[in-house]
């Protein structure tokens, strides 16, 4: 396995009194798929949002081998990790292009341009849909369009909480697809929330299932499709 | 005819004015959701600045740039050094620390200026010009330029720069916006230089007409209030708008209505305030707000 991008060590983390994870160990690698599922309020939200510093944690938090312990969100952004967050984060008052123009702001390569031409190329819709404003644009098109932005941040991970929530199969399908295109031609490395724990498994290539703020298990994602038992018990389908 | 039009230019000039100051009101209420009741006073400090500047020789058209930077330096301290240890307080709270502001300003500049009314210098004649034969004084054409060009500066920089979109994304999302990387903080305190920066250029525009002391900006900022009530207290384009159809109607009011007169004019203000809540609350260019419940 190649060395991890991101470690979580013992992460606990919790809101005022409430405790939500109770030490969570998980690891993704350089360029890879890993897909974090759970029931409800079994803690993936949070997880990605220690990852950020949305909520405090205590443990370790390692990205690219130096750890993000008191870093602000900001901060770890610059570091290389887009979060697509809950509710997608898009900025409803602003236009389509605004939106992707708040992914790339940070950047000064000379590849943005072509960036925006391959966001372009995997979302036509949002290339139509540029002079809009973004709360125009149906559920899909809003996860696509934060994606994108995602992608013009040019990360090195990115955390994805539930892409598929709320959409039409077709959409759903199709988002996957580009998300997989992206870590394959972009080497971004995706740790993925969702509930739909089977299109979850097909495209990851680790799993780790939480319960109650634990890691439950840790496995291969298609021996874990296979197993009837962990399906039963944990993924619910 | 003539002297409408002669009326309706002086009450543009009075409108450049309000706008500007409303304008400020603006970008702090967008940034924080709160109503900042020392911008007239921070206002009218930094126009004392301007005076000291131009006191000790400087020209007015080097005072004039040199007090909104600090105008705009003092803003970002102002945020820094007093608004963001109570960032997260109930809005009560912050409401009362802008009035403990607006207290300590008008205090100082007494205390370090006087509160004996100075004339304030103009740059622009008092004679006056023919318009479609209407008669309009430099002045009031010079307060419409400077607040037209400032007004302008600041929407290009809202709507044309990075700079303006990330603050835009922190005064709406700040949430969303810090995860794609936007200092949300320096942003506000960004804002709150701004506003200072232009809040002054209404404080230096009116000193001349008004005279210069430590209470100068009061019916002022009523006016400002008036106006970004009357736009929509979110809008920057309705809080500009607001401020001269304000000042039109004020001006208007006291030269048509008899019984309002220069005394009544503030009242005219309120009563705009009052009739745009009862009929309009979100003013003429405010979306209504919306919450899901």
């Amino acid at each position: 396995m190649s060395p991890a991008l991101l470690e979580l060590d013992d992460v606990r983390a919790g809101y005022g009194p409430t405790s939500v994870l109770h030490g969570v160990s998980l690891s993704v690698p350089e360029a890879g798929i890993v897909s974090l599922l759970g029931a409800n309020g079994a803690g993936k939200t949070t997880t990605l949002r220690a990852i950020t510093a949305g909520v405090r944690w205590t443990g370790d938090i390692r990205f690219g081998g130096r750890s993000l312990r008191r870093m602000s969100t900001e901060d770890v952004v610059r570091c290389g990790i887009a979060h697509v967050p809950e509710g997608r984060g898009i900025l409803t008052e602003l236009t389509v292009d605004e939106n992707l123009r708040l992914g790339s702001h940070l950047r000064r390569d000379a590849d943005v341009r072509k960036d925006y031409d391959l966001v372009f190329e995997y979302f036509p819709v949002l290339k139509e849909r540029r002079r809009l404003s973004a709360s125009t644009l149906s559920g899909g098109e809003q996860q696509m369009l934060a994606i994108a932005r995602a992608l013009l941040m040019r990360p090195r991970l990115m955390l994805l909480d539930e892409p598929s929530l709320g959409l039409a199969p077709m959409v759903v399908r199709s988002i996957f697809e580009i998300i997989r295109t992206i870590n394959q031609a972009r080497r971004v490395a995706v740790l993925l929330v969702e509930q739909n724990a089977s299109l979850a498994l097909d495209i990851s290539s680790t799993a780790f299932v939480l319960e109650v703020g634990r890691v439950a298990v840790r496995g291969d994602s298609a021996q874990l499709k296979g197993d009837e038992s962990v399906r039963r018990s944990y993924l619910g389908y | 005819m003539q002297e409408l039009l002669q009326q309706i230019v002086s009450g543009l000039a009075s409108g450049g004015i309000f706008a500007s100051l409303a304008l400020a009101l603006v970008l702090i209420y967008n940034a924080m959701g709160l109503v900042n009741f020392a911008q007239g006073e921070m206002a009218m400090f930094a126009t004392f600045i301007a005076f000291a500047l131009i006191d000790h020789g400087f020209s007015y058209w080097i005072a004039f740039p040199i007090t909104l930077v600090l105008a705009f330096a003092g803003g970002i301290a102002v945020q820094r050094i007093v608004i963001r240890p109570v960032e997260r307080a109930p809005v009560l709270t912050l409401v009362i620390v802008t009035l403990g502001l607006a207290t300590l300003f008008n205090g100082a500049a007494g205390f370090l200026f006087g509160y004996v009314p100075r004339s304030f210098p103009s740059p622009f004649s008092v004679s006056t010009v023919s318009i479609f034969g209407a008669y309009a004084s430099y002045q009031d054409l010079g307060v419409i330029a400077v607040s037209g060009v400032v007004l302008l500066l600041i929407y290009l920089l809202l709507q044309r720069t990075t700079v303006g979109l990330t603050m835009r994304a922190a005064a709406h999302h700040p949430e969303a916006s810090r995860l794609l990387g936007v200092r949300v903080s320096w942003m506000l305190a960004l804002g709150w230089g701004l506003a200072s920066a232009v809040g002054a250029v209404s404080g230096i525009m009116a000193a001349p007409a008004l005279l210069l002391e430590p209470d100068m900006m009061q019916t002022v900022i009523i006016y400002a209030f008036a106006a970004a009530v009357l736009g929509g207290i979110e809008s920057p384009l309705g809080a500009v708008v607001g401020g001269l159809i304000v000042g039109v109607t004020v001006n208007l009011a006291g030269a048509y209505l008899p019984f309002v007169g220069g005394d009544l004019q503030l009242a005219v203000a309120l009563a705009i305030i009052v009739a745009v809540l009862v009929v309009k609350p979100n003013g003429l260019f405010g979306r209504p707000a919306v919450r899901r419940v």
